[in-house]
């Protein structure tokens, strides 16, 4: 598969902050990269270097083979891009802010007309092609958002945090439709700094902090890192230190804390490590309500790489 | 052309239905313009002039009582001129008069010129003012009669050909005192050249707009627009004709408003007014480009600062009061020449006075020359593709 965007050594400095440091990396065709990160992490400022809406110290960037300029007009129109603020036009109706953005790129009336319908029933805003953005809830004005960045039918979009201060059901009527756009052969950019999201979407992930690349990766790959194989959560309402003590020293296990009646145990590697728990539990009569076992998470990648939470950050 | 046409319509749509701007540049002047129309027509109905009477007592055939005589009856003439009401009278007569109000002085003419009036008042002053230049006259005249005495040459016939010679330029020269202008400039239009020079800068507010939503470091739309396979310049240039559209259109409704309504006389020149409109409205879009490109705040410190500009320059034009125009044209000249709204308004003066003559087209020209500059300094600034930050 070609290279559809190649980053190499890219570095962005506002004034004292050094917000993309040496940046490199591509995207494949057909692929979802996800670039994750916390806040102020180097995200958006990456991607508007790539759309040349910046202007960058360092590096090179070439889209679809070529060098990106503000006035690389043939690859802008094969991009699209959902950005991370609300970027429509108050007086216009949902159908018309559609049709306005997505005719920049179409001329064909005929033709724009048939993708703008498309587009607004990907985002299911088929019953409020006449409201005006200001009639629309939270999640439906981020669903035109969406609809006015993909409605050209681009090979490559990218998505800036589009899920920010999104009610859940919104949040998966995007996804959904970001998930059908892949399908479609799209290549996809997708940032957030919510993991889950990345992991359902992306097919690679770069994890981003203070404009760096902490890693890169598939889930699997990444989560390798996080040097953790299961964390065992269980509630009980009352575990002597003793037992605690005990726990802690079963094999493969890194980690245990007891706080707020919840027993947290981290285990390094291995198999079976519920089940021993369990037996354990029995044999010294303690009881418990819940007990559940979670693989490592991106944050705990995270966790492992800085030191922080990548809520926190 | 396609993607010009749909840029122009969607951005025609766009701020049509901006209502704080639809407020400022359509709805503002006409409402501005009303209150105008209101207020200075009555201070101008107050203002106006209404001949007054008076009484007039002749005692004797005296040069004196001749002269004064002729005078108040050249100014109790109907026409342009005419001042008092007059009506010869005993003396009896006219205090009898003054006691009911009828009149309000009366003059006594013998070799001396003297007045009475009942009250002080506007036209009681104007009656003191007219006895007063004209016994100032009659001196001037006997002592140019007293100082041709000595000359041998003189004779009766002489002295009556300078006599009447000399009546004639004193009262002309005493008319020219009154009316001194060959046509008269109201109040009223005064204020609706300024309210048409105000609506043709805050388009400038439109222009503004027009720029902000094709920037990416003004709006988040512009980042939208931007990053569209569209050269700026294209988008921009289409958003300002339907800013340029709509601002016609503001001008069209305030001209066929105070025009039809307000019954408002623009003069003979009208077709030179609608070019001097035009060039004004362009000026206004010059500075709204200008502002746009130029200042980095955010879009609703642009609109107070444009409305601030355009009000200061309609001040300064004379907006609310002549006497400010007088005031910085005679004192600070400089400021008047580069207040595009002076140059619009000073465009209507000179249509207005002269007709259609070199000051007016001078005005033009500096109209012309402010666009080009400020939007040549807008292009400089605008030509940038990327940014530092957004």
């Amino acid at each position: 598969m070609r290279n559809i965007i190649e980053v190499n050594h890219l570095t962005k400095v506002y004034k004292n902050l050094r917000a993309v440091n040496d940046l490199s990396f591509e995207v494949k065709e057909g692929e979802i990269l996800g670039l994750l990160g916390p806040n102020g992490s180097g995200k958006s400022t990456t991607i508007n270097c790539i759309l040349s809406l910046l202007t960058f110290q360092e590096g090179s960037i070439q889209v679809f083979g070529k060098p990106m300029t503000p006035t690389s007009y043939a690859s802008r129109k094969k991009m699209g891009v959902v950005f991370q603020d609300v970027c429509v036009f108050d007086e216009l109706t949902v159908f018309d802010n559609v049709d306005y953005f997505c005719g920049l790129y179409i001329q064909n009336s005929a033709v724009r007309k048939e993708y703008v319908e498309d587009a607004i029933a990907l985002v299911g805003l088929q019953d409020f092609k006449k409201y005006t953005p200001k009639q629309l809830s939270g999640g439906l004005l981020r669903r035109l958002n969406i609809a006015c960045g993909i409605a050209h039918k681009p090979q490559l979009l990218f998505f800036d945090e589009p899920t920010v201060a999104v009610d859940p059901q919104s949040r998966n009527n995007i996804l959904e439709g970001i998930k059908i756009l892949r399908d479609m052969g799209a290549t996809i950019v997708y940032t957030s700094h919510y993991m889950e999201e990345v992991e359902i979407l992306c097919d690679r992930i770069i994890i981003l902090d203070k404009g760096k690349i902490l890693a890169s990766g598939t889930s699997d790959e990444l989560k390798a890192l996080a040097k953790i194989e299961e964390k065992i959560t269980v509630e009980i309402i009352d575990l002597p230190k003793k037992y605690l003590d005990k726990i802690s020293h079963f094999s493969n296990v890194q980690n245990v804390t007891y706080s707020n009646q919840v027993l947290h145990v981290v285990y390094k590697k291995g198999k079976n490590n519920l089940v021993e728990l369990i037996d354990y539990f029995k044999k010294e009569k303690i009881k418990y309500n819940k007990i559940f076992s979670l693989r490592p998470t991106l944050n705990d990648v995270f966790l492992e790489l800085t030191g922080k939470e990548l809520r926190d950050s | 052309m396609k993607l010009f046409f749909h840029n122009f319509l969607y951005s025609f749509k766009i701020l049509l239905r901006n209502k704080v701007l639809v407020f400022w540049i359509m709805l503002f002047p006409i409402i501005l313009g009303t209150f105008f129309y209101l207020a200075f027509s009555q201070i101008e109905k107050k203002e106006s002039f209404e001949a007054f009477p008076i009484g007039v007592v002749v005692k004797d055939n005296s040069i004196m009582a001749n002269y004064a005589k002729n005078v108040f009856q050249e100014l109790s003439k109907d026409g342009q001129d005419k001042i008092f009401q007059m009506e010869y009278m005993s003396v009896l007569k006219a205090e009898e008069k003054l006691q009911k109000k009828e009149i309000v002085g009366y003059v006594i003419c013998s070799s001396s010129l003297s007045f009475v009036i009942g009250n002080n008042g506007i036209y009681e002053t104007i009656l003191k003012t007219v006895v007063d230049q004209v016994m100032e006259e009659f001196a001037i005249y006997t002592t140019l009669l007293e100082k041709n005495e000595g000359n041998k040459k003189m004779d009766k016939a002489w002295i009556e050909k300078t006599g009447k010679e000399i009546n004639t330029i004193l009262q002309k020269s005493f008319v020219s005192l009154i009316d001194d202008s060959p046509s008269k400039l109201s109040y009223t239009m005064i204020e609706f050249y300024s309210l048409i020079a105000m609506t043709c800068f805050y388009g400038a507010m439109l222009a503004m707009t027009s720029v902000n939503k094709n920037l990416a470091n003004m709006s988040f739309v512009g980042k939208r627009v931007q990053v569209s396979p569209t050269p700026k310049f294209h988008l921009i240039f289409s958003s300002l004709l339907a800013s340029f559209l709509i601002q016609i259109i503001s001008l069209i409704g305030l001209f066929f408003y105070t025009t039809f309504f307000l019954h408002i006389h623009y003069g003979e020149h009208f077709l030179w007014i609608v070019l001097l409109s035009l060039f004004g409205a362009i000026a206004g879009l010059s500075l709204g480009v200008f502002v746009a490109s130029v200042l980095k705040s955010n879009e609703n410190t642009k609109i107070g600062f444009l409305i601030l500009i355009t009000m200061f320059g309609c001040f300064l034009s004379g907006m609310m009061g002549i006497t400010m125009k007088y005031l910085v044209d005679k004192n600070f000249p400089i400021i008047n020449r580069l207040n595009p709204l002076n140059m619009i308004t000073d465009g209507f003066y000179s249509l207005y006075y002269y007709g259609v003559h070199g000051k007016f087209f001078l005005n033009l020209f500096s109209l012309g020359c402010f666009s080009i500059v400020l939007i040549g300094i807008s292009v400089w600034v605008l030509r940038r593709q990327a940014y530092d930050s957004i």
